[in-house]
């Protein structure tokens, strides 16, 4: 209750009660409710009193053993990276849930804000490294919808546009030679020729034919929208 | 309609009445959001196209007296323009004495609450009321202190939660009460813009996972603040993030399990944006039946019992589709608010904030 977390601030601070100890009661409360707004508020304002963050880390680990989706301790730990300047370590601390759970788009979402918000900067040489970190990722798990879309937000994050990277396109025609269907993969190729339609490369509309039979066999779901995206393509010709 | 879709529409019925004549003991501790949760029973009925018979009059006035209880009505002596606490509370859990007409905080701590504000709102709206007890220049002045420096919104005095879910909530209020003077605007969209992700759905906040739920407050404030498409990055790309939230039903995030409550999140936020065409609502329906559960309502996923959430979600993810295609007898949902098509057509005709003199 809203209400009593406020009340429990005013008498921790009235009788000038020992915030350690308070952090080991919520300890056990956030186990028990972890998806509690409350008690991660609670736990900032602590914190934000202590002016200590060193145990965070730790906290938070152990709040994703749980849950590695847990949205309030993602965002917590935004605000104690952030405002502690913790940003060295957060990479291979990231690695490692990723590599624990490949499709954790909450991991690669700490990765985008790492590489988007670190004091350093996001340079030439960091985005080389970023599309050859995606699509080693891509290659073990291709269906694996995060690095697709961490891929595309980076590029556009770095102001590239996908074809500077052309071994974007190598590994997207890779699973073909394979005889695999990749959906994600279908859509890069067919984004890749729609752009070239647009260019006035009208030949190109054949390819994109292709590619959107292949998506609405695999990606029944979104049939209607395939067929969509293909009457776009052809609107671009005309 | 065949004799087992008649026998679940019934249970549905059954389940709804149910809790709004008694909650199960579960909801206990969420007694300080009990205006949710009558919203979501009272909703349901109208939906299902049966509240005006499946209610008596002697009920449904009986709900929009203890709504109007629920009001928290500025204090004496003080200027309406200087009140931080008002709007409507969840319940009377802090022990405010039931009062229709004038009812005041009982201790610090009993103030009104944005999501109950919005949701005492909606029913009074479904249950026919014109609203004129509503003291909207109170509502609309605590408000104002409610926004945050970012654009966000906290939900009540002193509150540290401020994200999309309390923007979208002071949306829908500025929007049924037909003034915005509560809120700054721009600010307000600098905070929606913000916290569009990398992948063009949104986030609670700036820089947080896009995430279904806090993509439909986004969407729905944006369509209340008459800022579609253009406060959008990339409405293609946002479109492409929410249809690819589809295995059968609809999860919240990527490599999530379907769940029955973003058939609502992520189905509303899709009509909201003229794309609700390329939903494969054949099997969204087929997943909604696998958490329709035997005693009436949907649990979260295939097998769970039913809740209110759920069960209201459930519903108004198939609310949302065309009138071919939904139940028999249920009416259409307007996505942006979260109430029937005839409820808002009452908002708009009949209540007096609206009406035109």
């Amino acid at each position: 209750m809203r209400s009593a977390r406020q009340y429990r601030q005013e008498i921790l601070a009235a009788l000038q009660k020992d915030l350690k100890e308070e952090l080991d009661f919520i300890d056990d409360m956030a186990s028990e409710h972890p998806k509690s707004y409350q008690i991660w508020h609670h736990r900032q304002i602590i914190i934000e009193r202590l002016n200590d963050p060193s145990k965070e880390i730790s906290f938070i680990d152990k709040m994703l053993a749980l849950d590695s989706k847990n949205y309030h301790a993602w965002s917590y730990r935004q605000w104690v990276v952030s405002t502690y300047n913790l940003w060295d370590d957060e990479i291979p601390d990231i690695d490692r849930l990723i590599v624990e759970d490949i499709r954790n788009n909450s991991a690669w979402n700490q990765r985008f804000f790492v590489m988007s918000r670190r004091p350093q900067g996001f340079g030439e040489d960091d985005i080389v490294k970023e599309v050859s970190y995606i699509l080693q990722k891509i290659r073990l798990a291709p269906n694996n919808e995060s690095p697709w879309n961490y891929l595309r937000g980076i590029l556009e994050f770095a102001g590239k546009p996908f074809d500077e990277f052309p071994q974007i396109e190598d590994v997207c025609r890779s699973f073909e030679a394979k005889a695999m269907i990749v959906p994600h993969a279908l859509n890069f190729l067919l984004e890749l020729n729609a752009q070239q339609v647009q260019a006035g490369q009208g030949e190109r509309v054949a390819e994109c034919e292709k590619i959107s039979k292949q998506l609405e066999e695999h990606d029944p779901v979104r049939k209607l929208y395939w067929r969509h995206r293909l009457e776009q393509v052809k609107a671009f010709r005309n | 309609m065949s004799d087992g879709k008649a026998r679940d529409r019934s249970n549905d019925i059954l389940y709804f009445k149910r809790h709004l004549e008694l909650l199960p003991d579960h909801y206990t501790s969420t007694d300080t959001n009990r205006m949710t949760l009558a919203y979501f029973g009272i909703s349901a009925l109208d939906l299902l196209g049966v509240l005006e018979e499946e209610t008596s009059g002697e009920e449904r006035s009986g709900w929009v007296e203890w709504v109007y209880a629920q009001q928290v009505h500025p204090n004496e002596g003080r200027e309406v323009a200087t009140q931080k606490q008002c709007g409507f509370r969840g319940a009377p859990y802090a022990g405010a004495v039931f009062d229709s007409t004038n009812s005041k905080v009982c201790n610090p701590y009993d103030t009104g609450h944005l999501a109950m504000t919005y949701t005492a709102l909606a029913i009074l709206i479904i249950l026919g009321d014109d609203l004129s007890r509503v003291n909207r220049e109170a509502i609309v002045s605590s408000m104002k202190d409610l926004q945050q420096a970012d654009g966000s919104f906290v939900p009540c005095p002193g509150s540290s939660e401020s994200d999309m879910r309390f923007l979208f909530c002071a949306c829908a209020i500025s929007y049924m009460l037909n003034d915005w003077s509560g809120v700054d605007r721009e600010r307000a969209l600098e905070f929606v813009r913000k916290s569009e992700s990398y992948e063009h759905a949104f986030g609670q906040q700036p820089d947080q996972e896009a995430h279904g739920g806090s993509t439909y407050c986004a969407i729905a404030a944006l369509t209340l603040l008459s800022a579609l498409p253009t406060a959008l990055q990339n409405q293609d790309k946002t479109v492409a993030w929410l249809l690819n939230r589809q295995r059968k039903g609809f999860h919240g995030r990527p490599d999530k399990p379907d769940d029955t409550c973003y058939a609502f999140w992520v189905g509303a936020s899709l009509k909201m944006l003229d794309a609700y065409q390329f939903v494969d609502t054949q099997a969204l329906r087929e997943f909604l039946e696998t958490t329709r559960t035997k005693y009436g309502g949907y649990g979260k996923v295939p097998e769970a019992y039913p809740d209110l959430l759920h069960s209201y979600m459930g519903l108004s993810g198939l609310a949302l589709q065309d009138d071919t295609k939904r139940e028999g007898g249920s009416r259409a949902l307007y996505g942006p608010l979260g109430i029937s098509e005839r409820a808002l057509g009452w908002l708009r005709e009949g209540t007096i904030y609206w009406r035109k003199v």
